[in-house]
């Protein structure tokens, strides 16, 4: 639906984690009133979200129309600081209080709740309402734990390269299909002086994990990312230390951010304006980026124009369009909710809308939830590179052609590793073999715990 | 001693006025350099940020501070503040007079241990009590307003106001307050009517700091109220970004919409400030 | 040339309408009792206690309680011993905190403190916009954290802040310095900007200080010659000691329990370099789902400033205020 809330960027967003709520919800204050009606029952809905017209086309897109079409049910949304929506809800909850429906950072995070038994059990209502057609399999699997079904996917998103496609034609360079050509290609900008891959993370240091992301699946590949996180593979096996040391070789040549001292200064505004003018060649980054371009790109701004590719495999037998799959976030109903029913109905009704979903991807960026969706649901106005990429998204996870990024299907604490010790692999205070090590120990003692989210199979 | 002695400082006088002006003013640039930074930028568009970093704008406009105002709906929010702040100042006057006036004027029995519980408190990291805190107030229906986040303010600034304000009232001798207690006054008016006011500046310092410090404090507003009606300026500047994309200008414009208020209290208090200076006769 | 200590002032017509004359011999009169006085003085602290217990000691105790405990912020809490605290012992993350602490400690008693004590001196010497100076150095004090850290990661920045600048004008010195992204300079890059946000407060306090302190013991010093140098070295020094001694009392506590400018602006990074104990505090909390070990990681750091804490105390005994 949105764009995801924080991955669990509880450290990573300092300067955003250390700012309050915004009050673009004045709007809110002064909207709440007016949709109490006598008899309606009242849903409280806490969603993370920071910019206020964001905020305002949420509430108008998702909440007041539902409220609308739907007399007797009264969705009560209420905004909180992306960065620190995670923790209020946490201790809301802990303490017996907390909203009816209520959203967390991905499956791994939903687990928590589940265990302690703060989540209600689903299954009547994915029955009742159809939801094995309406939702992606791979999805709606993440929320089952001990076949009960607990969370829903919020949204879903992948990892790809984006390209300054202008700069690509001035150079006569070709999209790189295998990892050859992509480190030819990373030779020749860095000898004119471009950067090969934008990258910084001085904004937000969980960015860390997306390269661990993109190493473990399109390096190691995703049979064996697979066996891993089920257990049936150690993380220490060779071909992850080897992950690891190729993302540490190419980021100390500079490849990503010019540097790894300057990687960890850079700030994704001045990456973006320089990706824009084309003194960046590519970006890894997620779906949620595409919301980002309209700004630096094209006529009126820096007169460049972008495209994206599928990141290539790195390695002999890992496929070619391989996609990660993540969750942006996943929504429950809190277990001792008295509106269970309106909730579910509520739920039900943002995953029976594609043209809604269609229709706010093209006005504003938000991502949709993962439902199928046809070419005839797109909006014409809808740009053909985002359609091209949920399409692509769509046929990949019907294929099975799919790999696990870390923030979604790695439990809490190795996630933290994903980032936290990759810094520490690139300012060269770890060895790759060592972060392999930390993750291995620390994932299998999760495996152990049981939080470990579901793995949807291959 | 010798007469010489007298007339050196009279001799060195001029330069040594000079040379002070000059070192305050380089201690006024390297304070006031930044802010200045901060000023410039509020007036840029965010074009001309990116281009113009650091220097004058060369184009200025006002249109960040009318959107910050809106956007952030500052209004609103610095009424909650100043009542956050008002609260806070007149809470710890009343708590840390008493108590500073009891360690210092009245011979408390156990002064010491008081003492060093006092020091205690600020040794704990607030990071700790956070969650106990949420679920104790939660349950006393002290949460999402603003009295329970005042009562929060005050006992957690009490500390080191106690000891400051304390530190100011055992430097005023004790004969005036001994000498109305053997008159008959009772407590109250002598700590109110005699010594307070002689610790006036003592008493216009602590209630600027815990003025600030309740005006600026955010994890704890953003974790104890719900209601985005009642959340304080501090909170507003996540109004003005989207994603990872902070929106320098407006971020600006609301950092020194949000200042503006504090240096006013700080003028305010500070001018009654000079005169018990010039009273107190500081050569 | 010592001034003594003297605190006694002018007599002041209080306007009360009490008398100023004293009796011989110090103490309560005698027609009060004792207990009823000491009771009155409890009462006093009343205030305090009342909303500390609530805010405060409640909040803490049963902090204490999870540090035994592997609670994970949800669901029940195991009484685990002192398993937390050997972990503690082993863990290297913590280490590296507590060295990160220490060199802040050193770094704040020095800097901050010597500008504090200068820019009050001062001001006490400047007779004209003297209230302009305050306003202006306490001003980084009064601005938010989060602005305050915005305008220095500009100004640090190496591509578009001061090097940029200074690049200009054809000086070189800070190509390749990266305040921020080092993790050699990160520590102090950011002990810096918390320093220039912080000393405008020690002017004000200091000054409050100053302003007590009796002309008579001046001229006193003044007749024996002493310049103003000597002036502020043996009667305002002397004169403002208790506040001077709170001062570092303050400091050293507050640079233990340091949070918010590592936090804002290097979220403890680049890779772990500005993690203060209170910052992997908060990640072992709330990012790794370890509250219990992190109530246990809080009371070590407690116990560290209370150790401050009672050296204060034991120095205060030994007549450091007299």
């Amino acid at each position: 639906m949105h764009l995801p809330i924080s991955r669990r960027r509880f450290l990573l967003d300092g300067s955003k984690a250390a700012l309050g709520a915004s009050l673009g919800g004045a709007l809110l204050a002064a909207c709440g009133g007016q949709g109490s009606q006598s008899n309606a029952a009242t849903i409280n809905f806490w969603y993370g979200l920071d910019d206020g017209n964001q905020r305002a086309y949420m509430k108008s897109h998702d909440v007041d129309a539902f409220n609308k079409a739907n007399p007797n049910i009264n969705v009560e949304i209420s905004f909180k600081p992306e960065a620190d929506v995670d923790r209020l809800i946490q201790i809301a909850l802990a303490s017996g209080k907390g909203p009816d429906i209520v959203p967390t950072p991905g499956p791994a995070y939903a687990l928590q709740y589940i265990n302690a038994n703060l989540f209600l059990d689903l299954d009547t209502y994915a029955r009742q309402y159809n939801w094995k057609n309406k939702i992606l399999g791979w999805a709606l699997d993440a929320g089952r734990v001990h076949n009960k079904l607990y969370s829903l996917p919020g949204s879903y998103q992948t990892l790809i390269i984006y390209y300054n496609k202008t700069l690509f034609e001035q150079k006569g360079w070709k999209i790189p299909t295998n990892r050859s050509e992509l480190e030819g290609l990373a030779q020749e900008a860095m000898g004119q002086g471009i950067m090969p891959f934008m990258a910084g993370n001085a904004d937000s240091r969980g960015a860390s994990e997306w390269y661990t992301t993109m190493f473990f699946n399109h390096y190691a590949g995703p049979d064996a990312v697979y066996q891993a996180l089920t257990g049936k593979l150690a993380w220490t096996d060779p071909v992850f230390v080897d992950a690891i040391t190729l993302l540490r070789s190419y980021f100390l040549k500079g490849w990503f951010g010019g540097g790894v001292q300057k990687y960890f200064t850079n700030t994704f505004s001045t990456l973006d304006a320089a990706f824009a003018k084309g003194k960046a060649a590519m970006d890894v980054e997620g779906s949620w980026a595409f919301a980002n371009w309209p700004s630096y790109f094209g006529p009126g701004n820096s007169g460049m124009d972008y495209d994206w590719f599928p990141i290539p495999p790195l390695r002999d037998g890992v496929p070619q369009n391989l996609y990660t799959l993540g969750i942006g976030y996943t929504l429950s109903i809190k277990a001792t909710s008295k509106v269970a029913s309106a909730s579910a109905r509520y739920l039900d009704w943002l995953y029976s809308t594609p043209q809604r979903a269609a229709q706010e991807l093209a006005d504003i960026n938000f991502p949709p939830p993962p439902i199928p969706l046809n070419p005839a649901d797109f909006p014409a106005r809808l740009d053909p590179r985002i359609k091209r990429h949920y399409l692509a998204l769509d046929q990949a996870s019907a294929q099975g052609n799919f790999g696990y990024t870390t923030w979604t299907f790695w439990p809490p604490r190795s996630d933290v590793i994903a980032y936290s010790s990759l810094d520490k692999v690139l300012s060269g205070d770890m060895t790759p073999a060592q972060f392999c090590a930390e993750m291995n120990q620390t994932f299998q003692q999760e495996l152990a715990q049981g939080v470990v989210p579901p793995i949807p199979k291959r | 001693m010798s007469s010489t002695m007298k007339a050196k400082p009279r001799r060195l006088k001029l330069p040594a006025g000079l040379s002070y002006y000059l070192a305050a003013i380089i201690l006024a640039a390297f304070s006031l350099g930044p802010v200045l930074v901060l000023f410039f930028n509020s007036l840029k568009s965010e074009n001309e940020l990116g281009n113009n970093p650091l220097g004058l704008p060369l184009h200025p406009l006002l249109s960040n501070y009318i959107n910050a105002w809106s956007q952030g709906n500052l209004g609103q929010a610095l009424g909650n503040s100043c009542i956050l702040a008002g609260g806070t100042i007149l809470g710890v006057w009343i708590i840390a007079g008493l108590a500073a006036y009891a360690l210092a004027h009245m011979d408390l029995p156990g002064a010491d241990g008081v003492l060093l519980y006092l020091v205690i408190c600020f040794a704990i990291p607030f990071q700790l009590f956070l969650v106990p805190l949420y679920f104790i107030w939660s349950a006393l229906n002290l949460t999402d307003s603003l009295l329970g986040l005042i009562i929060i303010y005050c006992a957690v600034n009490s500390p080191l106001a106690i000891l400051l304000l304390r530190s100011y009232l055992i430097t005023i001798p004790r004969d005036f307050s001994e000498a109305a207690r053997i008159d008959g006054a009772n407590e109250f008016q002598i700590a109110a009517g005699i010594v307070m006011p002689l610790a006036l500046p003592g008493f216009l310092t602590v209630g600027l700091i815990a003025g600030f410090a309740a005006w600026n404090e955010f994890i704890y507003a953003v974790t104890f109220i719900q209601n985005n009606a009642l959340l304080p300026v501090s909170t507003s500047f996540l109004a003005f970004q989207q994603s990872f994309h902070r929106y320098w200008g407006l971020t600006d414009a609301a950092g020194v919409i949000v200042m503006l208020p504090i240096i006013v209290l700080f003028l305010i208090l500070q001018r009654r400030f000079i005169e018990g200076l010039t009273a107190g006769g500081l050569k | 040339m010592a001034a003594k200590q003297m605190t006694q002032r002018a007599p002041l017509s209080t306007g009360a309408g009490f008398s100023t004359e004293s009796r011989a011999g110090r103490g309560v009169a005698p027609h009060r009792s004792r207990r009823k006085y000491r009771l009155l003085a409890w009462a006093f602290m009343l205030p305090f206690f009342l909303a500390n217990f609530a805010v405060v000691l409640g909040p803490s105790l049963s902090t204490f309680y999870y540090a035994f405990t592997d609670w994970s912020g949800i669901g029940p809490a195991h009484f685990i011993g002192l398993a937390n605290f050997a972990q503690l012992l082993h863990d290297a993350d913590f280490h590296r905190a507590v060295i990160y602490n220490l060199l802040w400690v050193a770094m704040f008693l020095t800097v901050p403190i010597a500008l504090g004590l200068l820019g009050a001196f001062l001001l006490s010497q400047i007779r004209r916009f003297q209230l302009l100076f305050r306003v202006i150095y306490f001003i980084p004090y009064i601005i938010a954290s989060v602005v305050n850290a915005a305008i220095w990661q500009q100004i640090l920045d190496p591509q578009q802040g001061l090097a940029f600048a200074l690049d200009r004008v054809g000086i070189h010195w800070l190509d390749n310095v990266y305040f921020l992204g080092d993790k050699r300079l990160a520590l102090a890059s950011v002990a810096f900007v918390d320093n220039w946000h912080f000393w405008g407060f020690l002017v004000v306090i200091f000054l409050a200080a100053m302003q007590s302190i009796d002309a008579e013991l001046y001229n006193a010093a003044r007749v024996d010659g002493a310049g103003r140098w000597g002036q502020f070295y043996h009667v305002t020094l002397p004169g403002i000691r208790s506040v001077l001694g709170l001062a570092l009392l303050l400091v050293t506590v507050w640079s233990l329990l340091v949070f918010e400018y590592p936090f804002i602006m290097t979220q403890g990074g680049p890779a772990g370099a500005t993690q203060v104990m209170t910052i992997l505090l908060y990640k072992d909390a709330f990012a790794l789902n370890e509250p219990g070990y992190a109530a246990a990681m809080g009371l070590c750091i407690s116990l560290l400033a209370i150790v401050v804490a009672l050296i204060f105390v034991l120095l205060r005994r030994k007549g450091w205020e007299s």
